[in-house]
């Protein structure tokens, strides 16, 4: 009912659809940018996105699976325009990552252990490991191989790791 | 690696649940909106523009193809009709008659009975005009059939 009100432009259906999905949204953009600023940015895109796009919307998937990807096509098409984010090697967006040594006071849980990623690498673990995309589909919207998918996602996984025990090794001592 | 740390779900798991709030900030609905008026409403101009642009095109085009058809010369279809006859008076006469020959020749006398009561009841050229076209028409059948005759004959 709602979405086919929406489908005929009205305003309030909207705005019901963004009661509803507006902050999966916001929490999907953030954990892709890792930026609260750029996250509203791209919540408005993919809204106007949805909004223009919503008449072609037939239902072969839930609304809700249809709304994520096409947020998270916003998100990807975001990273793709950030300057850090261009095309490097697994070994090389690390390593420019690696320099910065977070404080592990700060490193309090997942979300904040994602920040400590390089953008990339965030987006990857996020689209793969919450949201349920495969190697192929990250390979396609990347415009790279499923073995980059492959590597990032391992490396990141790995620091992932590295940057828990070292926060919980370190709030042991503090104890 | 090792196994435990081959899933992010995992991990999360075992962090405490982030502390940050994750909830949009409350005027990021009403920017939406804003803008998406904003861009309707551009977009319902454009249109109306796009739509005068194709109209004045439209009224131009009619406007020249009216112009076009008064100005271009009307058919005269009884000298076409009188030119063709004088052809055909000029071809060899066929010594057998083809069967569409006969059919165009048996329309054409209908035609001129037609035409000669026309005349007789003092018909507007508007009324005459069909007649004419319709007999240059025939006598333009009837001098392809004999042209194809004379054609056969020489072969």
């Amino acid at each position: 009912m709602t979405l086919a009100r929406a489908q005929r432009g009205d305003m309030a259906a909207f705005e019901e659809i963004y009661r509803r999905y507006g902050r999966a949204c916001f929490q999907l953009t953030l954990r892709l940018t890792g930026q609260r600023q750029a996250a509203e940015d791209l919540v408005h895109e993919a809204f106007l996105k949805m909004m223009d796009t919503i008449v072609s919307y037939r239902g072969e998937a839930p609304f809700g699976a249809w709304f994520k990807r096409l947020t998270a096509n916003v998100g990807i098409d975001w990273l793709r325009r950030q300057r850090h984010a261009a095309d490097t090697g697994a070994e090389a967006m690390f390593e420019q990552t690696a320099a910065a040594d977070p404080d592990p006071a700060g490193l309090v849980d997942a979300d904040s252990l994602l920040a400590h990623l390089p953008p990339r690498a965030r987006a990857i673990v996020v689209l793969h490991e919450l949201e349920g995309y495969t190697h192929a589909e990250l390979a396609a919207l990347f415009g790279q191989s499923e073995s980059y998918s492959k590597s990032i996602l391992a490396r990141a996984l790995k620091r992932l790791h590295a940057l828990a025990a070292t926060a919980a090794s370190t709030s042991r001592v503090a104890l | 690696m090792s196994e435990h740390e081959s899933n992010f779900r995992d991990l999360a798991a075992r962090l405490p649940a982030s502390m940050a709030a994750h909830v949009p900030p409350a005027d990021l609905w009403p920017r939406i909106a804003a803008t998406h008026s904003q861009r309707r409403q551009q977009r319902r101009r454009r249109r109306l523009a796009a739509g005068g642009g194709v109209f004045a095109l439209i009224a131009a085009l009619a406007f020249t193809t009216i112009s076009w058809r008064h100005a271009a010369p009307a058919i005269d279809w009884q000298a076409r009709a009188q030119a063709l006859e004088l052809q055909l008076d000029a071809m060899p006469t066929p010594a057998a008659s083809d069967p569409l020959a006969q059919l165009a020749e048996s329309e054409l006398a209908h035609l001129d009975g037609n035409l000669q009561a026309a005349y007789d009841r003092g018909a507007a050229p508007r009324d005459l005009d069909p007649l004419w076209q319709r007999r240059s028409e025939l006598l333009d059948a009837l001098l392809s059939v004999r042209r194809q005759q004379v054609l056969s004959s020489r072969i």
